[in-house]
């Protein structure tokens, strides 16, 4: 099985643009450059959330982790699977899984539209 | 004292410019009785006349008292005409009380209102509790506030409150066919009560303000009776401020309004942790009670002043 380690300080210390437009750091771009083609290159990711300053805007983390099921076409199931977050702050992986979750629930809710 | 500027016009043969005069308060305030005062104060030197051929003299001799949340909507409205009419659009005059002129000068007040243009702002970074910037500004920010906190972390997670603010200022404030290149305008104060620490931070832009972001986009608030819309901007405001109310119709967006409200919802044994906002012409408070509940309030306020402004007040826990 294929393992990665990535730590999100090494790509910004202040993690709170959403869109790649919006600066350096974003999570827009955390996504599409780091973890979706992490996520696509190894069996299991894990993101290494610590080492930045203060503290993650939800922008950041709906952009870069909820949004892989809104606009990178990874599914909840796939997430569940690849992706481990580590941090010493609790908050922040329960935070990306709730974010997560409302995104499968979106997910869901435009396949029954369909 | 009488607020007004209507009789308070002339001509300077010298300059050829038309000198308004307009007299500020005793107290400029955005809280308790001095409210109503100071915002009409805002708001008539909002509406003059935005050109270089008339010169602001902005009368505060008798001013005793100036809250942070005034200050900095005072110190956005200054410096923004000196940016972007003329350097010398609006000249101050400062108050003659001496501690309240003391304060202003400890704070970087006088140097931010001096006359001026872009290189004042800027050189404020170094030497003033004020500064205003754009999104790329956003880190430089924050180093600025961990600096004048003494702190290398900031405290009750006012860091990612004011990062979606700021973000919330790029996203939503303002047109992106008249973004302006300065989007937000800043006062950070940290002070003393006793032994108690507390640090005030305030944000204002000049955008189209909360409701009007919000109200087109939102169902209950489109209806209209008699011409008017059924909701004030405090109700609006109060909407915006819920989790994932957002004016983009976007799944996973609206997220950064728990954020704003987070630093107030930590523990205090030192006092009450305070968030105000007033957008438009609405007022919105969130603050936990000394019983430990809740208590969000808006208001429909009688004058209106342009954008929008944040204010948090945090005491130091540890």
């Amino acid at each position: 099985m294929s393992k990665c380690t990535l730590n999100v300080s090494d790509f910004t210390k202040d993690a709170f643009n959403r869109f790649i437009e919006d600066g350096d750091g974003s999570g827009e771009g955390f996504r599409i450059e780091i973890l979706s083609p992490a996520l696509k290159s190894y069996d299991t990711v894990t993101v290494n959330l610590d080492g930045i300053h203060d503290e993650y805007g939800s922008s950041f983390l709906v952009e870069a982790f909820a949004n892989l099921i809104r606009k990178s076409g990874f599914s909840y199931d796939e997430l569940k699977q690849k992706l481990e977050l580590k941090s010493e702050n609790l908050r922040w992986s329960k935070e990306i899984w709730r974010y997560i979750d409302e995104a499968k629930k979106d997910s869901a809710g435009s396949l029954l539209r369909r | 004292m009488v607020v007004g500027f209507k009789d308070k016009r002339t001509l300077n043969p010298k300059t050829g410019l038309m000198q308004v005069t307009l007299d500020a308060p005793e107290n400029i305030c955005l809280y308790d009785e001095y409210f109503n005062e100071t915002v009409l104060f805002l708001a008539k030197l909002d509406k003059i006349e935005r050109t270089p051929k008339i010169q602001i003299i902005l009368e505060m001799r008798d001013v005793i008292y100036i809250s942070a949340g005034a200050i900095t909507k005072l110190f956005n409205a200054v410096a923004e005409r000196q940016l972007y009419i003329s350097p010398s659009h609006v000249v101050v005059n400062l108050p003659i009380d001496k501690n309240i002129r003391e304060l202003l000068r400890t704070n970087g007040f006088i140097k931010a209102v001096m006359q001026g243009g872009k290189g004042k702002l800027e050189a404020l970074w170094e030497s003033s509790n004020f500064v205003c910037g754009s999104q790329r500004d956003i880190t430089m920010f924050l180093q600025k506030i961990r600096a004048l906190a003494k702190r290398e972390t900031l405290p009750n997670h006012l860091g990612v409150a004011i990062k979606e603010s700021l973000i919330n200022v790029n996203h939503h404030a303002y047109a992106a066919s008249s973004k302006p290149e300065t989007t937000w305008w800043s006062y950070i104060y940290v002070g003393t009560e006793g032994d108690r620490q507390y640090l005030a931070t305030v944000i204002v832009d000049n955008g189209k303000g909360i409701a009007n972001s919000i109200r087109p986009h939102v169902y209950e608030l489109t209806k209209v009776k008699d011409n008017r819309w059924v909701h004030g901007d405090g109700f609006c405001i109060k909407t915006a401020m819920q989790e994932s109310v957002t004016s983009t119709h976007e799944p996973g967006r609206g997220k950064g309004s728990e954020d704003i409200k987070r630093p107030v919802l930590v523990k205090s044994v030192l006092g009450q942790h305070h968030l105000l906002v007033l957008s438009g012409s609405g007022k919105y408070t969130y603050e936990i009670d000394e019983n430990g509940e809740i208590q969000e309030q808006f208001e429909e306020l009688e004058h209106r002043c342009t954008g929008t402004l944040i204010e948090w007040f945090l005491y130091f826990e540890e």
